[in-house]
């Protein structure tokens, strides 16, 4: 797998992921399951990709993380967004926008 | 941000490491609960759940590599490990450990010695733009001094020097007397602003000033901080004190700063208005002309510009200044560039051992890893990265040159103590030895490069595993090819590496050897010399006398210096006793002059030849052991009559037929009524600079007070020494005896330097030899241990345990064989850079090289000999089994 593809897929990983929690706080499965139901399962996020992005995105600055109860009443980590990540998903979104038209009038032309 | 992750991860490790399992745990446990949820057995919903994650261990695993301080973290993690690994196995670690500190150690001693004494600047201010300007006078005076109307000359016309200063090119001695016991010092003569050029300040009192340049200005002495000590216990109301020097009064104005090591450090220094000659004369080339160059000249400006100010003074002078050389250089630390050439073959010979050190150590490595390439498969195979491997093996590569470099510290301090002993005296080594924040940084540099080249053969080694057939492989492998050939690389390139260094040592103790040989000139053995100068008549004093006046002083003081000889002479054990101004195997010069011979074309525009001019008693020769060779040695009544003896070398250059008895020679032609003296008796040729130098033309007179008192005795001279004194300060109380040493200790000083040399680089190829014997050694009884095997199944089929020996010492012999041949090469290429250190040998001396390329092929098959022996005793059947 190239280079610029997977950096490529992390980017695209980070903005799906700001986005959902941009909605309100979930914990590690809630925010695979909710890309996997938004993206209409056209991402599946496994744990391997997730967690590794999650703490990046919290060493970063752009999640905070606590400890709460999960549906079934079990302890689980909750992320919610931080000012610094809105920011964050703002110029993502708008680096997104311009790639896909410039993409999409590639293709069109 | 970073920062705080990272000290975060790192200091709660334990509590983050946690709080992850719970997460991805938790993670596992809800989706288990989902797959329940649709009806997925309760036992079989959590494995699944484990399975669709691709492993809980493998999540957290990528989790903390994406953590801040990840890389901290492991690189702990490899330091432990490599500790541990190298504690599991503490002979080898040992071993590694005293032969990096070994090499290390020699390096980083070597090291301390060139940065203090070649890297480090000149403590002065601005030390770059200091410049110095000297004479030359070709072919026999390389680099002399200015005469000092020259220099105010030049002084007055130079534009690329800000300003130029002068200092007296040879010290000179005064009898120091009053205070105490009477003590030879010495002195030498500056200009008012050669203090401040240099930005050299006194701790107490002051320096000259420019009134003082003039002749006949205040009698005054600026004191060295060394003499200030010694002689006043650096007592503060020195400033002010009157010393006696020859029988005048000085008033001592200042001392100088500590660190002050001004060129040859005279114990006193005198303003140039005290210089008791003529300061506008160009005849005698007696000053040593700094100056620092103006902000932005370069020193090739400079050096145009005085080329072109010594061609107009020779125009200007041509009697005087005609045929002599300006030099203009960086200033430099005189001993400094004596030690130059010694020290870069030390260090070239320290970094041959350290390469060596470095071979020994990635063998041993190598062989460790070999027996450790199941664990390193096995843990490929587990998902360690490779990367990751190699870099564990290169901590614990850099772990052990760490340690062995810290105690080669500890190695070193030692030994700069032990070169410091060892360095000629007149060196003043160890007080030039301060090890500094550079010479650590340099040993720290060196462990981190050691660390990787031992290393990186056998981390990359690793990489070439294959993981199954190493998993497959038994217990121990028969060495793959490649492995093998590796080994013998090494072992090859050991001994090419360690030949360089013997061959250096031997061309430097053969020259060593040749030139003790040589024969100085007279007989060494059973002669004493001591220094009894005698206070010198003020030259404003002889300048008043008249030739007859000094005719009857020079006759007063031979009489007095023959009543000496009368009495030492009657000591028990003295055979005999005689005088001379200047000993031979000198190290500057000292007396010397230009020459005319009668009746032949005076080179008024050509180079005229100069005599060394030596003053003796008449009995000197037969004591010496000077052999005279024609006509007469020299008598009480030669002084009056100008006669002279010349030395041999002078005789067949001059008077090539033979007939140089009874012609005439004089060495005041510049004056307008020529001094002839006559030759009545050839003697041998003297080496007045050295057992290496060419023989100097010697011209002998009788006249005098001669300073140096030498002693003929019978047995050891060392045993006359008190006796002698005690007779000569009965004589007179205020004559200082000093440098008292046989004759044969002269001659050992003089060798000093190349003895320091040879000997430092014999015991440098010493240690590269042993380090090569034991890595060849180390290498032979590995290879001999994998081939077990193979020698079992051998002597199995019948092969004679001496056919078994014969197989390995044949291996060892042809990679000896093969080293000796790549670093005969490598020698003879790099011997040409010693060549000006040798004497009486050539650089690619066939004797030398055939003797070290057999001594080193003994030793590597001796190596080879003692694990041959252990292969000789193999058993067939316990070789076979022992799979």
């Amino acid at each position: 797998m190239g280079r610029s593809q997977t950096e490529l897929l992390q980017g695209t990983l980070d903005m799906l992921i700001l986005k959902v929690l941009a909605i309100g706080e979930m914990h590690g499965l809630g925010i695979s399951r909710r890309i996997a139901q938004v993206t209409r399962g056209t991402f599946e996020v496994k744990p391997g990709s997730l967690f590794p992005a999650l703490h990046r995105m919290e060493e970063e600055g752009w999640l905070r993380s606590s400890w709460g109860e999960s549906e079934s009443n079990r302890r689980a980590r909750y992320y919610q967004l931080t000012r610094k990540g809105r920011r964050q998903l703002q110029s993502e979104a708008k680096r997104w926008e311009r790639i896909s038209l410039a993409i999409e009038r590639a293709l069109g032309a | 941000m970073w920062m705080k992750n990272a000290v975060r991860n790192l200091w709660r490790r334990r509590r983050v490491d946690a709080e992850l399992d719970e997460e991805v745990c938790g993670y596992a446990e809800m989706l288990a609960e989902e797959k329940i949820r649709g009806g997925t057995n309760a036992r079989e919903a959590l494995r699944e759940a484990k399975m669709e994650m691709g492993g809980i261990e493998q999540v957290k695993e990528r989790t903390r590599e994406i953590r801040a301080g990840h890389f901290l973290e492991t690189l702990w993690q490899d330091i432990r490990y490599g500790a541990r690994t190298l504690r599991k196995s503490p002979g080898f670690t040992a071993v590694a450990i005293l032969t990096l500190a070994l090499g290390i150690g020699a390096n980083t001693a070597i090291f301390s010695v060139i940065e203090s004494v070649l890297l480090r600047p000149l403590p002065y201010d601005h030390p770059q733009s200091l410049i110095e300007i000297w004479n030359s006078y070709l072919p026999q005076v390389p680099l002399g001094g200015l005469s000092p109307g020259d220099f105010r000359d030049w002084q007055g016309e130079t534009t690329t020097v800000s300003e130029m200063a002068a200092y007296a090119w040879i010290e000179q001695g005064a009898n120091l007397t009053g205070d105490g016991d009477p003590q030879r010092v010495d002195l030498n003569w500056a200009t008012s602003n050669f203090f401040p050029i240099l930005g050299v300040k006194p701790v107490i009192g002051h320096l000259f000033v420019p009134d003082e340049d003039r002749p006949g200005s205040a009698p005054i002495v600026v004191l060295s901080h060394r003499f200030w000590q010694s002689r006043f216990a650096g007592a503060p109301n020195v400033v002010g004190h009157v010393v006696t020097l020859d029988g005048l009064r000085y008033t001592v104005v200042g001392v100088l700063g500590e660190g002050t090591h001004l060129l040859d450090s005279p114990d006193m220094w005198m303003p140039m208005g005290q210089f008791e000659d003529n300061l506008t004369e160009h005849v005698h080339h007696e000053f040593v002309g700094i100056a620092r160059l103006k902000v932005g000249v370069k020193i090739a400006q400079a050096r145009a510009e005085f080329e072109a100010l010594n061609r107009r003074s020779a125009i200007a002078y041509p009697k005087e200044h005609k045929n002599f050389g300006v030099i203009v250089r960086p200033m430099q630390d005189a001993s400094a560039a004596q030690l130059r050439g010694t020290l870069l073959v030390l260090f070239a010979a320290v970094g041959l051992v350290l390469l060596i050190a470095c071979a020994n150590i990635a063998n041993l490595l190598l062989t460790r890893n070999a027996s450790r390439e199941r664990e390193i498969a096995l843990r490929t195979a587990l998902g360690a990265h490779r990367g990751r491997l190699i870099r564990q093996l290169l901590t614990e590569s850099i772990l052990l040159a760490l340690l062995g470099g810290a105690l080669g510290i500890v190695f070193a301090a030692v030994g700069v103590q032990v070169l410091g002993a060892l360095a000629p005296r007149n060196m003043e080594l160890a007080q030039k030895i301060h090890p500094d924040g550079t010479v650590f940084l340099f040993t720290v540099v060196v462990c981190f490069a050691v660390g990787v080249i031992c290393g990186l053969l056998p981390a990359l080694q690793v990489r070439k595993t294959n993981v199954g057939v190493a998993l497959k492989q038994g217990t121990r492998g028969s060495g793959s090819f490649a492995s093998r050939k590796l080994h013998s690389a090494l072992v090859v390139s050991e001994i090419a590496l360690a030949l360089v260094p013997l061959v250096g040592a031997g061309l430097l103790l053969r020259s060593l050897h040749d030139l003790l040989e040589e024969n100085p000139g007279f007989r060494a053995e059973h002669l004493l010399s001591m220094d009894i100068p005698q206070a010198a008549v003020p030259q404003a004093e002889l300048i008043k006398m008249t030739p007859a006046q000094q005719q009857q002083l020079a006759q007063k003081q031979s009489l007095e210096f023959e009543q000496i000889i009368e009495q030492v002479q009657g000591l028990p054990g003295v055979k005999s006793a005689a005088g001379i101004d200047v000993l031979p195997l000198g190290t500057q010069l000292q007396a010397a002059s230009r020459f005319v011979i009668e009746g032949r074309p005076i080179p008024d525009a050509g180079v005229r030849p100069i005599a060394e001019t030596r003053t003796v008693t008449p009995g000197y020769f037969s004591t010496a052991g000077v052999p005279l060779l024609r006509g007469r040695s020299l008598e009480a009544e030669d002084a009056g009559k100008h006669n002279i003896d010349i030395d041999q070398a002078m005789a067949s250059r001059f008077w090539p037929q033979g007939n140089a008895i009874g012609s005439r020679v004089s060495f005041c032609s510049l004056d307008l009524t020529p001094c002839w003296f006559s030759i009545v008796g050839i003697v041998g040729n003297v080496h007045e600079y050295g057992l290496d130098a060419a023989p100097t033309y010697d011209v002998y007179f009788t006249w005098g007070w001669t300073p140096e008192l030498l002693i003929r005795t019978a047995s050891d001279p060392h045993r006359t020494e008190i006796a002698a004194a005690n007779v000569i300060h009965k004589i007179d109380p205020a004559l200082p005896v000093t440098s008292v040493m046989t004759m044969d200790e002269l001659v050992a000083d003089s060798v000093a330097p190349r003895r320091f040399s040879a000997v430092l680089t014999g015991v440098f190829a010493a240690l590269a030899l042993l380090l090569a014997a034991v890595g060849i050694y180390g290498v032979m009884s590995y290879i001999v241990g994998r081939r077990t095997n193979e020698i079992g199944i051998r002597m199995a089929l019948g092969a004679q345990p001496r056919d078994v020996l014969w197989l390995v010492v044949v291996h060892g012999a042809k990679l000896a064989l093969i080293g000796v041949v790549i670093g005969a090469c490598g020698s003879l290429a790099l011997a040409r850079f010693i060549s000006s250190m040798l004497f009486g040998v050539h650089a690619s001396d066939p004797l030398t090289f055939a003797v070290v390329a057999l001594l080193l092929s003994a030793v590597a098959i001796a190596a080879c000999y003692i694990p041959a022996r252990r292969a000789m005793k193999v058993d067939p059947m316990v070789a076979l089994r022992y799979e």
